[in-house]
């Protein structure tokens, strides 16, 4: 009977379709991980392993060149798999890949990562993507209190082809910085201001970019505490509790004087590069892009603020802007991975039109990782052996053949991924700036009266908040 | 509408507990631990290994008529910057920081073992070398600038440089072609001296770099886990009939070549760009005692898993000085222990 209950109840669980999503989304991941890998990456992983295993912590040795939570996360990935497994080889110099590494444009490596190993990095990523689909999930069932809305939400983050050949293929771990990221604006609404902060810091220091949402959620604090008067000590909290988190992470840096060391990638995104004249106007590009960015975030904010409409439907609508903004600056696919679950959330609960941009950058930024083609096969292949090694090989130089105006198929293949991530960018910032424009004109796309009708139109049940200006 | 709350803040609490214990981990040496025991006896070597994960292991075994290089001196070329667009001008090289390949090399050194290493300015080194003269001394010099100080080096056979290492020393050349300039006062002064240091011209100027073909070295390039795979300014193999060469070659270049100098040698380590596998290697070899007179007396490889392993290599009678090197962790050295004989 026991067992009947448990059968009964695996299969009511089971109908659920965010269950359906996520036992799809996990079987997709493993299906990928021990196939392709980013081997540029993964060999700085086992790099910075070892450099904090022999002692050197994150920025002795080179190897790091990002803010330390990463390196943290590592840190506690390396020891549980030293405790419970037996991966003794994290990667090899293998004379069958040392060929990929003349095609100097792309960054290859010899170095080829062991698939265990592989695998072992890329479950960790798995365990945030599942946790970040939840908390999309749970923004979503907050705020319509749809089981089905809020799983698609969470399908469209966690089914994304971008998240999963970011987490699957590239084996980056900017889903960490996503996951701070949501958690740190979920807290901020259940008036956790202080953890809210911490875990705003926890973001910025795995990947600089969430810093631009730091003045939405001041303003965020304050429309919610607008008439309550505790804005000053909710701001005061969230500000605590980011600088104390901050400090508490980049405090090895302080003692060991290497705080310069750990802010390398910041610094290189937002410096002059290579000494080239294109180096150099990227470079600009960037320092001018990211510089522009703070006071207009900071505007936005301020917008926000005296827009005097819903909080939380203002933070998150600003949020996805301001994300947006970001990455108008071209971004690689990863990075891109804070963009997805903000369009998941105002696709679902605001704005269909979003969905658009979330295909567009869903594919071009799983195409650009894909760009790579056999490249990110060379640890299947070294496992399986030499001549299947030497097979792949062969395939990934066919990739490197001239196609097109001294452009090889590999490079056109990131050129057009790029271009078509980078429209999907622009989509939502388009998407955005006709909003603007109609609102303008009339009721505000975010007005409760636009939402009935557009939900009208989709014949689609209205928003429990919108109920009471039911046109 | 309570649990909702509490879940989120649960995750939180719980992801903020996890990265400050891997924070904790990764400035406690991962919280791993390791360990190396061995000792010369009975014309052989016995060691054992201790990891609390799991590690590779590889245990090489030399023997000398010369003592492996005891102590390390890395050259600190505090002028390199302000000659560096002259000698480029002339020569395909790549800038990188003095002062930071000697913090690498020097931190590289320490994880195998190698603490007898300081880094060292124009001034001092030549008088750390001058010193060294007359005695039985065995040390290295890694240098790793396009050029060494008139006082060291000036294009003469009878400079300092030659006396010390015909007497013994080690000299490991990274970066550019060895022998080419030497500093004065005023600017870097081309010799083209790569013939003095290594009998004849045989230096790779041409554009090939990159090596494809691992050289077996009897199993030395394995064992080391040498990784780094450039040649140019490397040694032509077939015009060093004596050295000894590790690594990677092509086109019949090595990426790394042992010249003897009297008793002494010309460590030639090719390319003319860097990454932490060319410091990695030199560390490695340097921490193995390789010279160009070391023959090998025996390679052993394993893995430890949380514990210990244990293993001896027969030494050749009469093999002069022994070294013995262990390293843990395969082509992500974790740890390394040096152990010399008599």
């Amino acid at each position: 009977m026991a067992f009947d209950a448990l059968l009964g109840s695996a299969a009511k669980l089971l109908r659920r379709p965010v269950v359906s999503v996520l036992l799809v989304g996990i079987a997709v991941r493993l299906a990928i991980f021990p196939f392709m890998e980013v081997g540029y990456d993964s060999d700085f992983w086992a790099l910075i392993i070892r450099n904090m295993q022999s002692g050197e912590g994150l920025y002795g040795l080179e190897g790091y060149y990002y803010t330390p939570v990463w390196g943290y996360i590592l840190g506690v990935v390396s020891l549980l798999g030293e405790t419970f497994l037996n991966i003794g080889v994290m990667g090899e110099r293998l004379v069958g890949a040392l060929p990929a590494e003349s095609y100097t444009a792309w960054f290859l490596s010899g170095t080829v990562t062991t698939v265990p190993f592989n695998i072992w990095i890329k479950l960790s990523l798995l365990v945030s993507d599942i946790l970040v689909g939840y908390t999309v999930y749970r923004l979503v069932k907050d705020k319509t209190g749809d089981e089905k809305k809020a799983a698609l939400g969470f399908a469209l983050w966690f089914l994304c082809p971008a998240v999963i050949c970011v987490t699957s293929i590239s084996g980056m771990f900017d889903t960490f910085s996503v996951l701070f990221t949501l958690l740190s604006l979920m807290l901020v609404r259940k008036d956790r201001p202080f953890l809210g902060g911490s875990m705003l810091a926890l973001a910025v220091l795995t990947k600089f970019f969430p810093a631009y949402l730091f003045f939405v959620l001041i303003a965020y604090i304050a429309m919610k505490h607008r008439d309550d008067r505790k804005a000053a000590r909710g701001i005061a909290c969230f500000c605590a509790g980011m600088t104390a988190m901050a400090l508490v992470m980049v405090l090895p840096q302080i003692l060991d004087g290497t705080v310069l060391e750990s802010l390398l990638f910041m610094t290189n995104r937002a410096s002059g590069g290579g000494g080239t004249l294109i180096g150099m106007l990227t470079g600009l590009g960037a320092v001018s892009i990211y510089g522009l960015l703070v006071p207009a975030s900071a505007y936005l904010a301020l917008r926000m603020y005296r827009s005097r409409r819903d909080p939380d439907s203002s933070l998150f609508k600003y949020a996805l802007l301001i994300v947006a903004l970001v990455f108008i600056y071209p971004p690689t696919p990863q990075y891109l991975m804070l963009l997805i679950p903000f369009l998941a959330y105002y696709s679902v609960v605001a704005d269909r039109e979003f969905l658009r941009g979330w295909a567009v950058v869903s594919v071009g930024a799983a195409a650009f990782v894909l760009a790579g083609n056999f490249f990110h096969m060379l640890s299947f292949g070294a496992f399986l052996g030499p001549d299947q090694l030497a097979h792949i090989m062969e395939l990934a130089a066919a990739s490197q053949q001239t196609l097109f105006l001294g452009q090889s198929a590999m490079g056109i293949a990131y050129t057009l991924a790029g271009a078509v991530q980078y429209l999907g960018v622009l989509s939502v910032l388009y998407i955005f700036l006709r909003n603007h424009a109609l609102s303008r004109k009339g009721p505000g796309l975010d007005d409760p009266a636009i939402i009935v009708s557009k939900a009208v139109e989709s014949k689609e049940p209205v928003p429990e908040e919108c109920g009471s200006c039911r046109l | 509408m309570k649990i909702k709350q509490d879940t989120i803040t649960v995750i939180s609490v719980a992801l903020i507990i996890v990265v400050l214990f891997g924070e904790y981990a990764a400035y406690n040496g991962g919280l791993q631990s390791y360990d190396v025991e061995a000792e010369f006896a009975d014309g052989g070597a016995s060691y054992t290994v201790r990891s609390s994960g799991a590690d590779v292991y590889s245990a090489v075994a030399v023997s000398s008529p010369f003592r492996a290089p005891t102590a390390v001196y890395v050259y600190n070329d505090e002028r390199y910057g302000e000659f560096f667009d002259d000698v480029h001008a002339e020569v395909d090289i790549k800038y990188v920081d003095q002062s930071f390949l000697a913090d690498q090399l020097l931190r590289s050194l320490g994880v195998r073992g190698v603490t007898s290493a300081d880094e060292y300015g124009a001034d001092e080194l030549r008088d750390k070398m001058a010193d060294d003269l007359g005695s039985e001394f065995s040390k290295a010099l890694v240098v790793t600038s396009y050029a060494l100080p008139q006082g060291i080096y000036s294009g003469s056979p009878d400079d300092l440089i030659f006396k010390w290492l015909s007497e013994g020393g080690t000299v490991y050349w990274a970066g550019s072609p060895v022998g080419m300039y030497y500093t004065d006062g005023d600017g870097a002064v081309r010799t083209d001296g790569q013939g003095l240091f290594l009998g004849t011209d045989c230096l790779n100027m041409g554009d090939a770099n990159l090596a494809y073909l691992k050289t077996d070295a009897g199993g030395l390039t394995d064992a080391l886990y040498l990784k780094w795979n450039r040649v140019k300014y490397g040694v032509e193999m077939s015009k060093a009939p004596d050295a000894l060469f590790l690594g990677y070659e092509e086109g019949g270049y090595a990426s790394m070549a042992f010249v003897p100098f009297g008793k002494g040698t010309v460590a030639v380590i090719g390319g003319n760009d860097y990454n932490w596998n060319r410091c990695d290697d030199v560390a490695q070899a340097i921490a193995a005692g390789i010279t160009a007179h070391s023959s090998v007396a025996g390679i052993a490889t394993g893995e430890v898993t949380r514990g210990s392993a244990s293993g001896e290599i027969a030494m050749p009678e009469g093999g002069g000085h022994a070294r013995l090197y262990v390293s843990i962790g395969g082509y992500y050295t974790v740890h390394g222990e040096v152990f010399d004989g008599l």
